[in-house]
């Protein structure tokens, strides 16, 4: 969708009016932020890689379970849940500016049911969080869904393989050993796979820190979860993260990956967010 | 200590110390309720602890009070009985029941 010539971009007008629908307000600040993360996405030419897209953005919790993008456009098909089902997070958990601001979990109880299924979109894909405060425990999942012991669509934190002590990642079933760092706020994680056992790639703030083989996939109807993996439709291996966004659609290059980081750090910038 | 001995209202950074401890039965009836009176903005999804029984983090109370996500669950709820039904323990000795990591493949 093209924006208009004045005022806000059609997409960020219309995730204003779903967030007013949905019970939360938006500052002009936020307004502003999502308009031009809208408009960057346009003019990087990647708004067709991303399905689904959650800033965490609004004056309140409600605000911050409508998504931004449901489709490859806003005009096409939309896919999942209309707004993310919120199981256990509180209005407490959730804040909107400050550099630790994001969507808080606790490791143990909450996520977020996206309604987006592995089946809906391309085997090659992406699956992204930005984090905001990282929590490094061992072998939990920002996002994805997996029929274990198939292997998944996931994108894990810290400590796979019972290592605890070495900092890893995991995406597509395939670690990426020792590149995040033992400080990874202010991350925006960006898991790239070409094709279910194919090239994979993960991303840290547009650096490549990481490639690898994936193993073959079996792809499955479940979910996408947030803050937790979605297991044969239980929530397991929770994340404590305060998560800024998240993103799930096709995979992208190296340079699509540079315009998305640039504009996702740029939005959370903008809000005051670790960026 | 029991959900009737918890002081009305209660902080968000007190509440996240406590877990709420129920049966299935329990459970079922606040689903229930939930479907009749909440919203997807907040559900409730209890998990399984390694004693049979349930829990959620005590912080679901913060939205209990007027124009909180839960309010009208809670206004509907029968409060005597939620009040005995439901056990308060401390937040870790709830974590430490629950059932064990399934770490991915």
């Amino acid at each position: 969708m093209r924006p208009r010539s004045s005022g806000y971009h059609p997409e960020a007008s219309a995730w204003r009016t779903a967030v007013t629908a949905n019970g939360g307000t938006v500052s002009t600040t936020t307004m502003k932020a999502v308009d031009v993360f809208c408009k960057a996405i346009d003019s990087a030419g990647i708004r067709g890689r991303i399905w689904r897209l959650n800033l965490f953005a609004g004056s309140n919790l409600s605000a911050a379970t409508v998504p931004l993008y449901r489709g490859t456009s806003a005009a096409g098909t939309q896919y999942g849940n209309t707004t993310d089902t919120n199981a256990n997070f509180v209005s407490g958990d959730y804040s909107e500016t400050g550099s630790t601001a994001g969507l808080k979990g606790n490791g143990s109880t909450k996520y977020l049911n996206t309604g987006l299924l592995v089946t809906d979109i391309p085997d090659a894909r992406h699956l992204a969080v930005h984090l905001t405060v990282a929590s490094q425990s061992f072998s939990t999942v920002w996002l994805g869904a997996d029929n274990y012991p198939d292997s998944g669509y996931y994108l894990n934190a810290i400590g796979v393989g019972g290592d605890t002590s070495t900092s890893r990642q995991r995406a597509f079933s395939t670690d990426f050993n020792g590149t995040l760092g033992s400080n990874s706020n202010a991350s925006f994680i960006l898991g790239n796979a070409i094709a279910s056992g194919g090239a994979a790639s993960l991303y840290r703030n547009s650096t490549q820190i990481g490639t690898a083989t994936t193993s073959s996939r079996t792809r499955t109807g479940l979910a996408h979860y947030v803050f937790a993996a979605n297991r044969k439709n239980s929530a397991v291996d929770f994340n404590g993260s305060t998560l800024g966004a998240y993103s799930i659609g096709e995979s992208m290059t190296q340079a699509q990956v540079s315009s998305f980081d640039s504009a996702m750090r740029t939005f959370q910038a903008a809000l005051g967010r670790n960026a | 200590m029991k959900l009737l001995e918890i002081t009305l209202p209660i902080s968000y950074a007190d509440a996240r110390g406590l877990a709420l401890v129920f049966t299935p039965q329990l459970a079922t009836r606040l689903a229930d309720l939930h479907a009749k009176y909440g919203s997807l903005n907040c559900v409730p999804v209890p998990r399984a602890l390694t004693n049979g029984q349930l829990m959620l983090c005590a912080d679901v109370l913060t939205e209990i009070e007027p124009g909180g996500l839960l309010h009208a669950m809670w206004e509907a709820a029968d409060k005597e009985v939620l009040g005995q039904s439901v056990d308060v323990i401390q937040w870790a000795d709830a974590v430490a029941l629950l059932s064990s990591k399934t770490n991915g493949p």
